[in-house]
C-alpha cells in the first residue's frame, strides 16, 4: 500500500548539503504493522514525516518516491496533499501536551478536524474509541485541563477522525510515564486491530516494536541496516548494531551500555557507517560501503555477513 | 489600574450615547446675548463666543473622540494583524517586502504624514478616522509578525499541519488566538494616541469642523478668548486629558495581567 523507493533527503546548512536519509526502501502492506527502531539521529522521524511531506524549510528531498497507493506523495499538489494528511494517513507525535491548541477547547479542535475529513465519526465516537470516559466533560476542557495520557488519546482520536489506512506513531509515548505508556500502547494495537489500519511504528524502544509490529527496520546513520520480521530481527540479529541494540536494553535491572558517539551526519566516516563503533569491524569495513542483500528470508547490510 | 480605566471609559460611552439625555441645550443652539458667560448655574461650564453652551458641547464632543478612537485603532488593528500574520507565517520574500515597507513607514514623521494627507484629501471626520488608521499600523504589524514567528514554532501549529489544514486556516483559526493578547494591549494604548492625534487634527483646523463640536476644535476656538474666557480651553483639555489616561490606564493594566 505504501512503498518508499530510494529516497534521499537532506537538509541545508550554511549552503551545504548534508543527506540525512541516504537511501531508504520500504514498504507498508495492507493491515501490516511495521516497526522502525533506531537511535537518535539515525533519520526515523525524518523518513516519518517525509511521508506526509511535513519536512522543514531547510529540509528538502533529493531522490526517490513514496507511493501510497501507486501515486507518489512527492508530486502531489498541496490540495491533494491535504486529503491524505489525517484522511488517508493519520499521524501521532510525541510531545502530547504540545500538540494541541492551547487556546482552543479539545471538542472543538476535534470538531475542526472532523469537519475537515468529512468524517464519519462524530467527535464523543471518536473520544469514546479511544476510550475516554466522561466525554462531554473532556470536550469542553483546554488542552492544560487534561493528563498526558488523556491529551495523547485525543490526539490518537483525531489521527482517526478522517478514518484512515495507515497510521503513523511517532515515539507516541517518549514524552509519557510507563504505566501510561502500556495503556496507551494497548490501545494502539486494539485499534490497529479493530480498525485494520496499518501501522508505522516508530521508536528507540525494542520492547514496544516487539510487542506492536510484525517486521521491523533498523535503522542507522540515514540508512536500513537490517529488516525483517521483527520476532526473527531481534532474536536473531545479522547486523551488530541490532546486535548491539539488543545487548544493550535493559533486561531485569541490568544495563549494559554501548561505547562510542551517536553518529554524526555533518561528518560521516568512509566505508561503512558503523565501522567505528563495530565490534566485528575489520579492514574492508573502512572504505567499502555495503550494500543491503537478501539473506536468510531478511535483509542486511553488513560486509561479514556477505563473506 | 484595569477597574478605573474601564469604569472611566464605560462612564465616557454612556456619556456619548446618551447625550441628547444629559446635555442641558443643543450643541449648535446660540445665544449671542450670554456670549462668553462664565460658569454659572445655567451653564454650568460656561458658554462659548456665539453663547453655546460648552457642557452641551463637551458632552457631544465624547462622541466625537470616542468614535474616532475607535474606528481609527480598528482600521489599524485590522491592517496591522493581517500584515503581521502574513508576514511572520509566511517569511521569506513576502516577510522581506512586508517589513521593508513597515520600516519606509515607521520612517516617516506621522504627523507630516496625516497633515498631508488632510491637506489632500480634505478634513472631515470620516478621513480623519482612516487616515490615523492607516498611517498607524506598523508598530501594530511589527508585534503581530513577532508572536506570530514564535507561535509557528510551537508543536500544535506542525500538528495541525499534519492533520491537513491548509495554511489559512492555521493562521485565522490556530495562530490569531494565540497572537491576540499582545494586539489587546497595543490597541487599547492606540485609542488614547488616536484621540489625542484627532484633537491635533481639529486644533489645528484639520480635523473635525466646525459646527461639530470636538474637543480639538473647541480648544482651538478656546484659544482667542485665553485671557478672557478660560473656561473655552480648559474644560475640552481637561476632558482630553482624562479620556487619554483612561484608555492608558486600561491598557497598562491590561498589558500586567496579560503578562
Amino acid at each position: 500500500m505504501l512503498e518508499i523507493r530510494n529516497l534521499k533527503v537532506a537538509y541545508k546548512r550554511d549552503g551545504k548539503r548534508y543527506l540525512i536519509l541516504r537511501g531508504v526502501d520500504l514498504s507498508v502492506g495492507e493491515n501490516e504493522t511495521v516497526g522502525i527502531l533506531g537511535e537518535s539521529g539515525c533519520g526515523k522521524s525524518t523518513l516519518a514525516l517525509s511521508i506526509l511531506r511535513l519536512l522543514k524549510r531547510n529540509v528538502e528531498f533529493v531522490s526517490g518516491s513514496i507511493l501510497y497507493k501507486g501515486e507518489d506523495i512527492l508530486r502531489l499538489s498541496e490540495e491533494e496533499l491535504r486529503k491524505i494528511r489525517g484522511g488517508e494517513i493519520g499521524i501521532i507525535f510525541q510531545h502530547p501536551f504540545s500538540s494541541l491548541n492551547p487556546c482552543m477547547k479539545i471538542g472543538k479542535q476535534i470538531e475542526e478536524v472532523v469537519r475537515l475529513h468529512s468524517s464519519v465519526y462524530t467527535v464523543s465516537e471518536l473520544l469514546k474509541t479511544v476510550g475516554l470516559k466522561d466525554v462531554e466533560k473532556i470536550k469542553n476542557s483546554y488542552p492544560h485541563e487534561l493528563s498526558g495520557g488523556m491529551i495523547q488519546r485525543c490526539m490518537l482520536a483525531i489521527a482517526l477522525a478522517g478514518d484512515p489506512e495507515i497510521l503513523i506513531a511517532d515515539e507516541p509515548t517518549t514524552a509519557l510515564d510507563k504505566m501510561l505508556e502500556k495503556e496507551i500502547i494497548d490501545l494502539l494495537k486494539e485499534l490497529v486491530m479493530k480498525k485494520n489500519l496499518s501501522l508505522i511504528f516508530i521508536s528507540h524502544n525494542l520492547g514496544l516494536i516487539k510487542y506492536l509490529t510484525k517486521k521491523v527496520y533498523v535503522m542507522y546513520a540515514g540508512v536500513v541496516v537490517e529488516e525483517g520480521k521483527t520476532d526473527e530481527v531481534l532474536s536473531s540479529p545479522l547486523h551488530p548494531y541490532t546486535e548491539v541494540l539488543i545487548e544493550s536494553y535493559p533486561k531485569k535491572g541490568r544495563i549494559k551500555y554501548f561505547e562510542g558517539d551517536v553518529v554524526d551526519i555533518e561528518n560521516l566516516p568512509g566505508g561503512c557507517k558503523f565501522h567505528p563503533r563495530c565490534p566485528y569491524v575489520f579492514e574492508d569495513c573502512k572504505w567499502k560501503e555495503p550494500k543491503l542483500f537478501l539473506k536468510n528470508n531478511r535483509f542486511v547490510r553488513c560486509l561479514r555477513q556477505e563473506k | 489600574m484595569i477597574k478605573t480605566g474601564a469604569g472611566i471609559i464605560v462612564f465616557l460611552v454612556l456619556v456619548a450615547i446618551l447625550a441628547p439625555y444629559i446635555a442641558p441645550y443643543k450643541p449648535y443652539e446660540q445665544n449671542l446675548r450670554e456670549r462668553l458667560q462664565p460658569p454659572s448655574k445655567r451653564h454650568i461650564l460656561g458658554t462659548d463666543e456665539l453663547g453655546r453652551d460648552v457642557f452641551s458641547r463637551l458632552v457631544y464632543g465624547t462622541r466625537v473622540s470616542l468614535s474616532v478612537g475607535i474606528v481609527a485603532v480598528g482600521i489599524s488593528v485590522l491592517i496591522g494583524v493581517t500584515v503581521g500574520l502574513v508576514s511572520g507565517y509566511f517569511g521569506g520574500a513576502v516577510d522581506a517586502i512586508l517589513m521593508r515597507f513597515v520600516d519606509v513607514m515607521l520612517s516617516i514623521p506621522v504627523f507630516f504624514l496625516l497633515l498631508m494627507v488632510i491637506a489632500y484629501i480634505g478634513p472631515s471626520i470620516y478621513n480623519v478616522m482612516i487616515v490615523i488608521g492607516v498611517t498607524s499600523w506598523p508598530s501594530l504589524a511589527r508585534i503581530v509578525r513577532a508572536e506570530t514567528l514564535s507561535v509557528s514554532k510551537r508543536n500544535f501549529v506542525f500538528s495541525a499541519k499534519a492533520f491537513g489544514f491548509s495554511k489559512l486556516r492555521i493562521l485565522f483559526i490556530h495562530i490569531l488566538p494565540n497572537v491576540i493578547a499582545p494586539v489587546i494591549v497595543s490597541a487599547t494604548l492606540g485609542v488614547g494616541g488616536a484621540i489625542l492625534v484627532e484633537s491635533a487634527l481639529s486644533f489645528l483646523g484639520l480635523g473635525v469642523q466646525p459646527p461639530t463640536p470636538s474637543w480639538g476644535n473647541m480648544l482651538t476656538s478656546g484659544k482667542d478668548y485665553l485671557g478672557i474666557a478660560w473656561w473655552l480651553s480648559v474644560f475640552p483639555g481637561v476632558a482630553i486629558l482624562i479620556t487619554v489616561l483612561a484608555w492608558n490606564l486600561l491598557g497598562e493594566g491590561l498589558r500586567r495581567c496579560l503578562k
